[in-house]
This record gives structure tokens, sequence and C-alpha cells, in this order.
């Protein structure tokens, strides 16, 4: 027996202390781990009090958009044509108005409910026209502060509709699948799940300006030692979205405008045959949590990452999450049946309406 | 009609910072005629034709290079016939039977300049692919022998200024046509029907139909999600705490819902073949059972069972339960009793300590 067992002035009755011990370690074993709060069964239908997240929103902004797309018909002879403009929608957090088109002007919505304007002209011979649409848009910046201790997961309807494969967001990859767990694996809060995917990205980005869209499977490239992604504001949302939607969270495309000043300014929003200065065309991935729906997420604006934190500098001209082949739209706001792209496209935001 | 060449180019270039004018290559236009023929044994054949020309109309089918380009595209064809049937490839059968070659008998009809006149090309890239119509996602049950077959022209839903030219919907005797319909209303309908096909001629995209409906009534046709590899799921509460595990043999992704009184929630997960996948969420509604979602279709349900008398969050000092609580009373109740005892035994004790290694 040890010294410290039964030193000077300390009695023992060696077996009665045995059984206490063991009575003790039996305790330890039925207890639950240390620093855990127990509750027993029967009260689990009480929520325990907690924090709950919450939403601020600012504004709303009123901004005046006007769009002007130059218009060619680059054939000889005179012809009957479209124009596919897209505009502003309208969403949780923008709320958007057409005041001005053209006569006999079409709204068009594409099978995930993006709206667009159909405008019918005819055009003669190597004849140039413009096409002008005034939309008044209301937005709603938020701040969502995550303080809840405990979050939940979407609905079903939800899940399935935003957690499958499309060409652009392969969730069968391998690599994507393990790199998803290796960033956030183990982590069963759908907020955290986002915030980690958008931390990693943040901080494994290789910024390059694509002219093409390379799709998550080829975004995310190997370097010496780790994995990182390479491309533009469209790889950056393609990579987000195919890692959430192997994580189990249900996520989309955003695309439309990311303004760089409140104040009144233009910007080009096509690749034309004249020079251009300012583009701003962006796509950002969203989340969908409840009880908030879809959760903006950004990647590009400022250093941080931001889940939940949506400035005055977005606005939405359509959602991409179901189209397998992607969507169109997406990378251009305005199309042409007329054999050639767009001369010149213009969008002005003024503030005010 | 559909463009090309450009396209690639032009598509899905979304910048933040200032970006320079692209030049693409010439453009041109693919004409796109289609025929879905419905068979009696709930399989559709799609025969896709397409024929390249200008800006202007003129034919390019002689030229070599364009052909080159529009037979290695047309294995993207199989994509488009399964897309017509469902959101995607997965949920649908397709394949190649045919093709794609190059066919001087057959030729494509298309409206270049939109004058409202059809021109007739004569050649054309023709590819067959087999779509299985039992496992499209485009394709419900009515009941009663009925069913709804919906078929999507998968070149407006990508390109809003892409429609499919000519569309020819034809069937076996066996398949009875009960209706007819399309989407949006403001498009044309049929320019001609027989006892067997409907035939659009759609001269411009406006008038072009996004969606083809028909009632039929199918004999061969029995309406199941695809077919999916085995999958094991366990299911287990601690607590607030509901815990899903998912194996299954071949790689997949299933959707794991808990649902009960007041609650649906709902987590994607990644299945590898045999390697556990394990997730968690956090419920305060009783009784749940978990489903499991995979291929658009519910495949297992079990009931969640409890896993122990008490629950636990993370983060807190334990509050007590009445099992370990009464014991680690017990045990330092013992402890003390045990001290007090040995004070007064310790001289007795310290003899037989003794008188062990006295006798050997």
């Amino acid at each position: 027996m040890p010294a410290w067992w039964a030193g000077p002035g300390i009695g023992l009755d060696v077996r009665l202390a045995m059984a206490g011990v063991i009575l003790i370690v039996l305790a330890v074993l039925v207890a639950p781990l240390p620093f855990q709060e127990v509750t027993p069964t029967n009260q689990t239908s009480s929520q325990p009090q907690m924090f709950e997240d919450r939403m601020r929103e600012k504004g709303p902004i009123e901004v005046t958009v006007t769009q002007a797309a130059l218009i060619e018909n680059p054939l000889d002879e005179e012809v009957r044509g479209y124009v596919y403009m897209a505009v502003p929608v309208n969403c949780s957090h923008q709320e958007s108005y057409l005041a001005s088109a053209p006569p006999d002007t079409v709204i068009q919505y594409d099978d995930e409910g993006n709206p667009f304007l159909v405008v019918e002209l005819v055009l003669g011979p190597r004849e140039v026209t413009w096409v002008n649409v005034t939309v008044r848009v209301r937005l709603k910046p938020y701040v969502i502060d995550w303080i809840a201790e405990r979050r939940v997961w979407p609905p079903l309807n939800v899940t399935l509709l935003y957690t499958g494969r499309t060409r652009y967001w392969d969730t069968y990859n391998l690599t994507l699948r393990q790199l998803a767990r290796d960033i956030a694996g183990g982590e069963d809060d759908p907020v955290l799940v986002a915030k980690s995917l958008a931390s990693w990205i943040t901080t494994h980005l290789e910024y390059h300006v694509r002219f093409d869209r390379l799709g998550s499977n080829r975004a995310v490239k190997a370097g010496l030692a780790k994995l990182y992604v390479y491309g533009d504001c469209t790889e950056v949302a393609d990579v987000y979205v195919t890692l959430s939607r192997i994580l189990g969270l249900p996520a989309r495309t955003a695309y439309g405008m990311m303004r760089l000043k409140e104040s009144e300014d233009v910007y080009w929003a096509n690749f034309t045959s004249r020079d251009f200065t300012t583009w701003t065309g962006h796509v950002w991935p969203q989340v969908y949590i409840p009880p908030w729906g879809w959760v903006d997420v950004e990647m590009l604006e400022g250093g941080t990452p931001k889940v939940g934190d949506y400035s005055w500098r977005h606005v939405v001209y359509g959602f991409e999450s179901r189209k397998f082949m992607g969507s169109d739209f997406l990378g251009a706001f305005c199309r042409t049946s007329f054999g050639s792209e767009p001369l010149y496209l213009e969008v002005k935001f003024s503030p005010g309406w | 009609m559909r463009r090309s060449l450009a396209f690639a180019l032009a598509i899905a270039v979304l910048l933040s910072l200032p970006a320079l004018p692209v030049r693409g290559q010439e453009m041109f236009w693919i004409g796109l005629n289609f025929e879905v023929h419905i068979k009696e044994d709930g399989t559709a054949l799609v025969i896709v034709r397409e024929h390249p020309f200008a800006l202007n109309g003129t034919s390019l089918f002689g030229d070599e290079e364009i052909l080159t380009q529009l037979l290695e595209e047309a294995q993207i064809n199989r994509l488009y016939a399964a897309l017509m049937f469902a959101t995607s490839p997965e949920y649908v059968y397709a394949e190649i039977v045919d093709g794609p070659r190059v066919s001087m008998e057959d030729g494509v009809l298309a409206d270049p300049l939109n004058k409202g006149e059809m021109i007739e090309y004569e050649g054309a890239v023709v590819t067959t692919i087999l779509v299985n119509l039992s496992t499209a996602e485009f394709v419900s049950d009515l009941g009663g022998g009925e069913y709804e077959i919906r078929i999507v022209d998968p070149f407006t839903a990508r390109d809003p200024r892409s429609w499919i030219d000519v569309m020819r919907i034809s069937w076996d005797p066996g398949v009875e046509v009960i209706e007819v319909s399309w989407k949006p209303a403001r498009a044309s309908g049929p320019s001609e029907q027989g006892e067997d096909f409907l035939l659009w001629m759609n001269y411009n995209e406006p008038s072009a139909p996004d969606v083809y409906i028909l009632r039929v009534r199918l004999p061969g046709l029995v309406v199941g999600p695809p077919s999916v590899g085995e999958v094991n799921v366990q299911a287990s509460r601690i607590g607030n705490t509901v815990r899903v595990t998912l194996t299954a043999n071949e790689s997949g992704y299933a959707v794991v819902r808990i649902v009960g009184p007041g609650e649906d929630q709902s987590r994607g997960v990644a299945l590898d073949p045999g390697v556990p996948s394990t997730i968690e969420f956090w419920s305060v509604a009783e009784p749940l059972k978990v489903e499991v979602y995979m291929g658009g279709g519910l495949v297992a349900e079990v009931p969640v069972s409890s896993g122990a008398l008490t629950a636990y969050d993370k983060g807190k000092l334990p509050e007590g339960g009445p099992l370990p609580a009464g014991l680690l009373l017990a045990g330092i109740l013992i402890l003390l009793v045990s001290m007090a005892v040995g004070k007064d035994t310790e001289l007795e004790k310290q003899r037989d300590e003794v008188e062990l290694w006295e006798i050997p």
C-alpha cells in the first residue's frame, strides 16, 4: 500500500473505501461527460431558454435603374427579331417595378421564376437602335446577428429542390466531397457550415478574371500542398454552392450587379465593341437557413467573408438554382435574336425614384 | 434554333473588375428539328436533326470544320434529351442508340430570318436517344392508367432566344393520347395533327412552346423513381439531439428528413460506398421518424428510438440526474464511513500487517 493511502493520522477501512470508490466511478460513468448540461428526458418537450438569431434591416433604399441596349441588325436585309433583357427581380430583400419600356414589351419568366423582358423589333438593313428600360428598385440591406446556440435545418421541400447536382455544381466529385468534409464535415449547425465554407474559400482564393465558366470541378485546383479556388466571382459562387450542397445545406446563386458607390453611377454590362471602364456584374451564393429563408453569402466584398450581411451594393437580377445546364442570363443581361450581341449595354443607377 | 461557336465565349462572364472586350469566332445558328416517338413499352425515342446555317440563312452544311464541331457537340444531345423529361439527367435514363451521323437523306426546317416561312435545308446530323419514361421526373401517374408526360424545350430553358424549330410528337398504336396542351398559353398549337402524331412548326421563339404536355394512356408504363442502391439507416435520439447514420453500398446522395409533430427538418448527405455518414439534428419534437430520399423518391423510413435516459447539451456543467447523483452521494458517504472506521482499527490493522510478514 503506498504511503499516501494511509498516512499518519488518516485511517481507512480498505474494503469500505474500495466500495465507495467503485460507486463514485460508477456515478461518473453513468453521468454524461463533464461540461454538459443534464436534462431529464421527460423535459425535452420544453425548449430551454436560449438566444435567437435576429435580423436588422437597413433602409429601404430607393434606386432608379436605367438600362439602355444598343441593338444592331448585322444583315443587309430587314429582319424581325427580339431583344431579351434581364431586369431586377422581386425577392425578399428587393422590390422591383417596371417604370418604362418600349411599346408591346412582354414580361416573361424563366422556369426558375426570373423575369426578363422580350422586345420585338423590326430593323432595316444594318439598322442600329436603342432599347431603353427603366426599373424602380427598393433595396433592403440586412444584417443577421448569429447569436443562437442551436439552429434547425430547412424543410424537406427546400432540401430536395436545392441540393441537386448540375453541370457546374458537381456534388459527386470525390475531391470536392473530401474537401467539404475537411472544412466542415463534422459541423451540424447550418450557419457554422455556411461560415466555415465562406471562410475557407476567402482564404484559399486565387482571383483571376475568367471569360468562361469553369464550374466547381475545374475551379478547384491542387497547389503544392493544398487545394485552392481559381477564378472570379462565378467560380467562387459555383464552388461555394457545390461544397454547401455536398454538406447538405441548400444553396443557389444570385446574379446581378454590385454597385461601387451609392451616388449616381453608370456601368457597362456586356462585352461590346466599345471600350468601357467599369464592369460590375456579379454572382454570389445564397444558402437556405430557417427561419430566414435564403441568406446571402458574400466573399468578395471587403476582406472578410459575410454570411447574412447583405449590403446596398447588391442588385439582384435573378437566381440560378436548378437549371442543369446553367442560365444564360447569369452571364449576359441582354441577348438578341438578330445574330449579334448588343453593341453596347449601359446600366445607370440613380438614387431615389 | 440555337447559336453556336461564339456561344461558349459569350456565356457566363461576370466580373467584379474591369475587363477587356472579347472577340469571338463567327457565330452561326443551328436549326433544330426534334421528333419524340412514344412507344408502347414505356420508352421514347428522341430523334434530333441539326443543320448549321449562317446568320443570313445560308447553309453551312458543306463547311467541314463546322460539321465536325456539330458531330462532336452532338454527344451533348443525350443530355438535352434527358433534360426534356427531367430537371437533371439523374432523374431519367437516356442513352444514345444511334449516331451522331451525317445523313443527306434527312433535312431540317427552319425560318432563319423570322419571315414566317420555313426553309428546308438538305442534310442533317442525326442523333437518336432512347429515354425510359418510367424513370422520368416529368412523367406523373394520374391514376386509372393515365399519365401526364411533360416534354420541355431544353434550349429555351437555358437560353431564352433558342428554341426547337420543328417538334413532331408521335406514338405507337397501343398508346392513347387523351389530351394535348402546351405552355405558355401565348405559344402556338400544333400546325398539323394526325391519328398518331402532332407537329409544331415554330417560326420564332415567342411562338414556340416551352413545354409540350400530353395526357396519355400507356399500358406498358409503370412510373417510379430511378433505382438506387441499398442504404442502411440507423436513427437514435439522445435528448434533443437526433443522430442519423447512413451506410450505402454505392456512391450517391441522400436527403435525410426528421419529421414529427410540428417538425420538418432535412439535410442532404453525400454517400460514399461502405462509409457510414452520420449527421445530427436538434429537435424538441417527439415522436420523430426519419425518412431518407434518393433519386427524388422515398427509399427508407425508420422511427427514432430513444438512446438514453438522459439528455445533455454541450457547454454546461452537470446539474445532476437521479441515478448518477445517488451513486455519487453513496460513494462519498461510504468513503467517509471507511475513514471513521479505519481510525478506530488502525492499530489492529498494523498488527495484521506485521503478522502477515512474519508468517512465511
